[in-house]
């Protein structure tokens, strides 16, 4: 089976803008606050009614305390010099009324302002409330995952899910969900207030809806589709630069950064078309629902116009059109502008919950034991093992359905480890030699559980491996690897790992012991100076050297060494043998090394030859034999 | 301002867009004012005359359909040329600086963190286009909405006007008090943000470690803490931020009010009309939503411009790394230099380097005559890579003081010097494309058909081929993020595929076969052999087998050349180089014993 690809465009995938199932899997997540989620939509519901009674004010005023005037009537009588006292005298009747609604008005912006503050603060509390849960709930899930998973997926990819991806749905929550409940609030109850008001004006003034919608409608469409196109060569350049900024060294020292450019700026050009496609979309959008807006507008005049000259419709009535007209177009256009937040909220949902749904396969069973000390026993029985496996690894002896079929030469030529058996006793120190990609890593992997075979059994103790709780078994052995991974933190922590049964003294020592100090001195803040990422400016072998006083500050039973000292110098190896040798006394290990002088003192060398156990004895044993171990013996030390 | 003059040459090219864009701007206002103008004309209209229908001139509603179909097309130009230039500019600020950071040398890559690069080079790009789009837009437009609402609002009523200033101010107000807020807190948050996410890269990164070690508890709790962190600053910054709109919104009410107050206290005195009510309601709508958006436009633009400095600050980053360093007598660029020319012969001529701390190297003098073989042992940290590492010029070295051929290395353009050399890294940096890809990374030539041929011929020098034949797609397997599918092993012979792709004169080897059995080893430095002719070699090891047949050995110590000489001569001398030779053959003398 090929490896599971790597689709640098994954991103491009989109969910629905609304998929019905996507949202109702968030809303789970709202379910610890749903009491304050109702209140929230229960505010909503108040500020969408306070921010219509506005016009419905200006027309009571109009059609009350102004009707006279404003009917023509009330042009003022000729003379009006004389007849001032009588003209105020009336008007102040209508003048206080027109003051009482002003003040109605007043009340009703205050109250609107209070409460939209309060619900827009009470949704974005929530949100960010079940962001930090999500977020959470993403990362924990992570650690559980399988080695192999991490290997499929590139770690940028998985920063995106805990981060952009989580933030995209803040805009779902604080300004997506509600406020587009908001807009379809707004929407209908103006179409019901109109209608309520005057069935005939509101028909022919909504006459423009249907165009609204259809033009809403393409644009949805284009607009998705670009920015579809958008999102994945974000995504690809994003992924690019980071690869470049990572392997600049290799970039420069090629000398392809104008062939690098040329691809970056490709990237960035499709990036730019589709982009540009999205702007024309925008530009043609909004122009068009200005002129609707302002057909509807020439309908109102018309229609309106004959309505108060018939005396069928108020002024008042009158204003109120025109003023919903306003009020009208704005949700719909804003309705356009976040349909993209949402869209892009409801992909980044989907890519969570994909990740939240990938299986962890390997998992520690209920009864599972945690050994507080290991004796040191590990046994391989028969233990096949392949990268590309199709099939889950069977969970357990004898629970396994049908049998597996029998390994065949040339159709399984994929397996890593094949047939292997072995036993290391208690105490003793066991090397595994062979050429590259010969396994040997690969047993390494399945003795440490980031992977299970696919068929035989591994025993620690006498007690299967799937028997064990991972991690408590984990933190029973130490595994030196040939690649040192250092986080960007300080040397210290970097030997303790956070466990807090590891005091800085002992560290120290590890790393004395280890050989490390030599260098941790140089350091300007010496054991608290903070690497940096990857503690790329120690020197390789340096890094090993930490990683090694790391593993020996953990104090495990089982100490396994796979190719730790590969670049550290030979004194160095030897001075660090020495001290394993002192501290290690009666303890078990697995060595691998392509350093004979480093394997010769184990009490059993195995030879793994393309996943088969080729040979194994001591070294005089294995030299005795004439086999491969005599060929690589004359290889490392007569040169042919 | 330093940082404003740093990005107009950069728009320059843009300058027609901007200019056409901006020039619809007034008539686009001028057309939108019309609207409340006519809707006025046709209100007034209304209150005399006889009933029946065309109680509205048609005319006059002609008029309005035709100033929204002019105000429609200017909006179009407007946003097409102005939005779409400022794209391009964002294209050309990419551009320029992936470019700027792919000349930047290793010294800058030492101190610089991924996540912030890559932040700048998203986050930050994009603010600034922000700026240099909608807010060119916005704030230009609002200009001309308020030069030409004004005016005509003063001509309907002038104390009404004025009176509207009262609530403008009040926003104005807002924006300033609350706009530096929001955009302290917001930074605190992203900082936390930021720190959440390098904290989420690294654990996923040496998942391994966190695994191996059974730390995943520990990790989640410190990541839980984290989140809370940013959840209490990200609640911070919404506190405040959640002003705006209820303050916004207020605004326009504010003016509604005063409207009806005043102007149904003029309209009762006689004074105003109803379609001067209507007219003015509309001028006020048409300047609210502006002046709204100029709170927006402050805040986008503090936040571009801070973007904009924090872009400076690498592209103020120069390489010590270039092509202008020769400063020595003679100075210049020998630019004659052809890589095919070079014979790769290195001359160290008491070389001193160190980074801000003990020196790395000291007083270094080192001779690797062309066409031959020279090797480097020495204790981890002795400064082996280093010493690779200013060969290829990773970091820069004095003048004066590394020789290629004889020419100061400063004098040699970069691109010649490194074209030359075949370097082979101690870590090993694949990229995530095919097998075939990686080995052809530095090929000249790039006609696939020719560098695959050349490719498959290379995988077999480096022993790689038979690997391959197992790989499920063969050559055009994908290696997944830095290699992670292939063995240590498999890794390393890649990068020596690719290293002799680009047919150098001197192939750096540090320690590029440590990961691969001394079968395999020893193969490859065969097939090398094979295939050496008069290249130029530099091998760092630690195994005695790998560097037993090079033509002078340099032992390092500290940094400094402790010992030098052929095989035969160290492994009598009885010094560093005897004891470990002694050590490897250990093994062989026991069996002798
Ligand atoms: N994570 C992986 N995914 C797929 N194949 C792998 C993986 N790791 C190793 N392999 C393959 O398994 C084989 C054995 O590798 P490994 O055990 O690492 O060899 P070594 O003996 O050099 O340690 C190699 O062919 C290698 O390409
Ligand atoms: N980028 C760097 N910044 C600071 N110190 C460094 C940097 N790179 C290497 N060093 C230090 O310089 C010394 C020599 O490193 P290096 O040449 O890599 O050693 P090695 O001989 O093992 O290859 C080491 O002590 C290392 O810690
Ligand atoms: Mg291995
Ligand atoms: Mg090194």
């Amino acid at each position: 089976m090929p490896p599971p690809a790597f689709s640098p465009h994954e991103e491009d995938r989109l969910a629905a803008p609304l998929d019905r199932r996507l949202a109702l899997r968030l809303l789970r997540y709202g379910l610890p606050y749903r009491g304050w989620m109702a209140l929230a939509v229960l505010l909503v519901l108040l500020v969408t009614g306070l921010d219509l009674a506005g016009p419905l004010i200006v027309k009571q005023a109009i059609d009350g305390p102004l009707r006279q005037s404003v009917a023509g009537a009330s042009t003022p009588l000729p003379g009006s010099g004389g007849g001032g006292a009588p003209a105020s005298s009336t008007a102040s009747s209508p003048m206080r009324q027109l003051a009482a609604w002003a003040a109605l008005y007043g009340l009703v912006v205050a109250l609107y302002v209070s409460l939209r503050y309060g619900q827009g603060l009470l949704m974005s509390s929530i949100g960010q409330k079940i962001m930090r849960d999500l977020r959470l709930e993403i990362f924990t899930h992570l650690q559980r995952m399988p080695m192999s998973f991490f290997n499929r997926n590139p770690v940028g990819r998985l920063v995106t899910r805990v981060t952009n991806d989580v933030e995209a749905l803040n805009q779902l929550f604080t300004s997506g969900v509600v406020t587009f409940v908001a807009d379809v609030v707004v929407l209908s109850s103006l179409t019901l207030v109109l209608f309520w008001i005057n069935l005939r004006l509101a028909l022919v003034t909504l006459a423009v809806v249907p165009f609204l919608l259809l033009a809403t409608f393409v644009f949805r469409f284009f607009a998705r589709k670009y920015y579809r196109e958008q999102r994945g060569h974000l995504a690809h350049l994003n992924a690019f630069t980071q690869e470049s900024i990572q392997g600049m060294d290799t970039i420069q020292l090629f000398v392809q950064e104008a062939e690098n450019l040329r691809r970056f700026a490709a990237i960035n050009g499709s990036y730019l078309d589709a982009f540009q496609k999205t702007v024309f979309c925008y530009s043609v959008y909004f122009p068009v629902i200005e002129i609707l807006g302002a057909s509807a507008l020439a309908c109102i005049l018309w229609q309106g116009g004959d309505g108060i000259r018939a005396g069928t419709l108020t002024f008042g009535e009158f204003y109120l059109f025109w003023s919903f007209l306003g009020r009208f177009l704005n949700p719909i256009r804003d309705m356009a502008e976040r349909y993209n937040v949402l869209q892009s909220a409801m992909a980044s949902a989907e890519r969570i919950f994909r990740v939240l749904d990938s299986p962890q396969t390997i998992r520690s069973r209920e009864a599972a034991v945690r050994p507080a000390r290991l004796r040191g026993e590990v046994e391989f029985k028969e233990v096949s093992f392949s990268y590309d496996s199709p099939l889950p690894p069977p969970l357990r002896e004898g629970v396994d359905s049908p049998l597996p079929p029998p390994l065949r030469e040339g159709v399984d030529a994929d397996f890593a480890v094949r047939d292997l058996s072995f036993r290391v006793e208690p105490g003793e120190t066991v090397a595994i030699v062979g050429a590259t990609g010969a396994g040997k890593s690969t047993v390494i992997n399945l003795l440490t559980r980031f992977y299970d075979p696919q068929r035989g059994r591994i025993l620690i103790d006498g007690l299967d491996l799937r028997d064990y709780h991972k991690q408590a078994l984990r933190r029973r052995i130490a595994v030196v690897l040939q690649d040192p991974f250092l986080f960007s933190r300080t040397v210290l922590e970097n030997i303790r790992l956070g466990n807090p049964e590891i005091s800085a003294e002992a560290a120290m020592e590890a790393a004395r012991r280890m050989q490390a100090h030599r260098f941790i001195e140089r350091l300007p803040q010496k054991h608290e100076e903070t690497l940096k990422e990857r503690g790329l400016t120690l020197s390789l072998g340096e890094r090993q050297l930490l990683s090694f006083a790391r593993a020996m500050a953990h104090r495990p039973d089982l100490l396994i060494l796979d190719e730790a000292t590969a670049h550290v110098d030979t004194e160095t190896e030897k001075l660090i043998q020495a001290a394993l040798q002192e501290l290690w006394r009666g303890r078990t290990s697995i060595i691998i090394a392509h350093r004979l002088s480093t394997v010769q003192r184990a009490n059993r060398i195995l030879v793994l030859h393309k996943g088969l156990l080729r040979e194994a004895g001591t070294h005089d044993e294995l030299l005795k034999q004439r086999g491969i171990y005599h060929r690589l013996y004359q290889l490392q030390f007569l040169g042919k | 301002m330093k940082t404003v003059r740093f990005i107009f040459p950069l728009a320059r090219p843009y300058f027609w867009y901007y200019l056409a864009g901006i020039i619809l701007i007034p008539p686009s206002t001028y057309c939108a004012l019309a609207i409340p103008r006519y809707t006025g004309a046709a209100v007034d209209g209304l209150r005399a005359g006889p009933s029946g229908s065309g109680a509205v001139p048609a005319a006059l509603i002609g008029a309005l359909l035709l100033f929204a179909l002019g105000r429609a097309v200017c909006l179009f130009g407007t946003r097409w040329l102005i939005i779409g230039a400022s794209r391009r500019f964002e294209f050309d600020l990419r551009n320029r600086l992936f470019d700027h950071l792919q000349h930047l040398d290793r010294r800058f890559y030492d101190q610089a963190r991924t996540g912030d690069l890559m932040n700048r080079s998203s986050t930050d790009i994009d603010a600034v286009r922000t700026m240099a789009g909608p807010c060119v837009m916005y704030s230009i437009s609002t200009l001309f909405m308020l030069s030409l609402a004004l005016p005509l609002m003063a001509a309907v009523d002038g104390l009404l006007t004025a009176l509207l200033l009262v609530p403008l101010s009040l926003l104005t107000a807002a924006v300033r008090l609350i706009g530096p807020r929001v955009q302290l807190s917001h930074r605190r948050a992203q900082e936390t943000l930021s720190a959440l996410s390098s904290f989420a890269q690294e654990n996923f990164g040496g998942m391994r470690v966190v695994k191996s070690f059974a730390m995943e508890e520990r990790e989640i709790g410190a990541f839980k803490d984290l989140c809370e962190v940013y959840y209490q600053r990200s609640l911070a910054t919404e506190r405040v931020y959640n002003y705006m709109g209820p303050i916004a919104g207020a605004v326009g009410e504010i003016a509604a009010i005063l409207l009806l107050l005043a102007g149904g206290g003029m309209i009762l005195s006689g004074s105003f009309t109803l379609g001067d009510f209507i007219k003015f309601g509309g001028y006020q709508s048409l300047l609210i939503w502006p002046m709204i958006s100029i709170g927006w436009v402050v805040n986008q633009v503090h936040r571009g411009l801070a973007s904009v400095a924090r872009l400076e600050e690498v592209f103020a980053a120069r390489p010590a790394v270039a092509d202008s360093g020769g400063k020595s007598e003679g100075g210049g660029l020998a630019a004659a230099v052809k890589p095919e020319e070079l014979r790769g012969e290195i001359e160290f001529r008491r070389l001193n380097f160190s980074f801000n701390g003990p020196p790395v190297l000291q007083d270094l003098s080192l001779k690797i005559p062309a066409g031959k073989t020279v090797a480097i042992l020495g204790r981890t940290g002795s400064g082996k890579s280093i010493l690779a590492s200013l060969i290829a010029r990773l970091y820069a070295v004095p003048d004066g003081t590394l020789f290629i051929d004889g020419i100061d290395i400063n004098r040699i353009p970069l691109a010649s010097l490194r074209q030359a050399i075949g370097f082979v890294a101690q870590e090993t940096f694949l990229f995530s494309r095919s097998i075939a890809e990686n080995i052809a990374f530095g090929a000249l030539d790039r006609d696939p058909l020719r560098w695959k041929e050349k490719a498959s011929r290379l995988a077999a020098l480096s022993r790689l081929d038979k690997d391959i034949d197992q790989f499920p797609h063969g050559y055009d397997e994908i290696v997944g993020e830095r290699g992670v599918t292939l063995s240590g092993g498999q890794k390393q012979r890649v990068a020596i595929a690719r290293a002799m792709m680009g047919r150098p004169r001197l192939l750096i080897l540090d320690d590029a076969l440590s990961a691969v059995d001394s079968h395999t080893e020893e193969e490859i430095l065969h097939n090398l052999r094979q295939a050496k002719g008069d290249l130029t070699v530099l091998v760092i090891s630690h195994r005695i087998a790998s560097i037993k047949d090079a033509d002078h050995i340099y032992v390092l110590e500290e940094g400094r050349i402790a010992e030098e000489g052929s095989h035969q001569e160290l492994a009598r001398r009885g010094g560093i180089y005897t004891e470990i030779f002694r050590m490897q053959l250990l093994a062989q003398e026991l069996e002798e014993m």
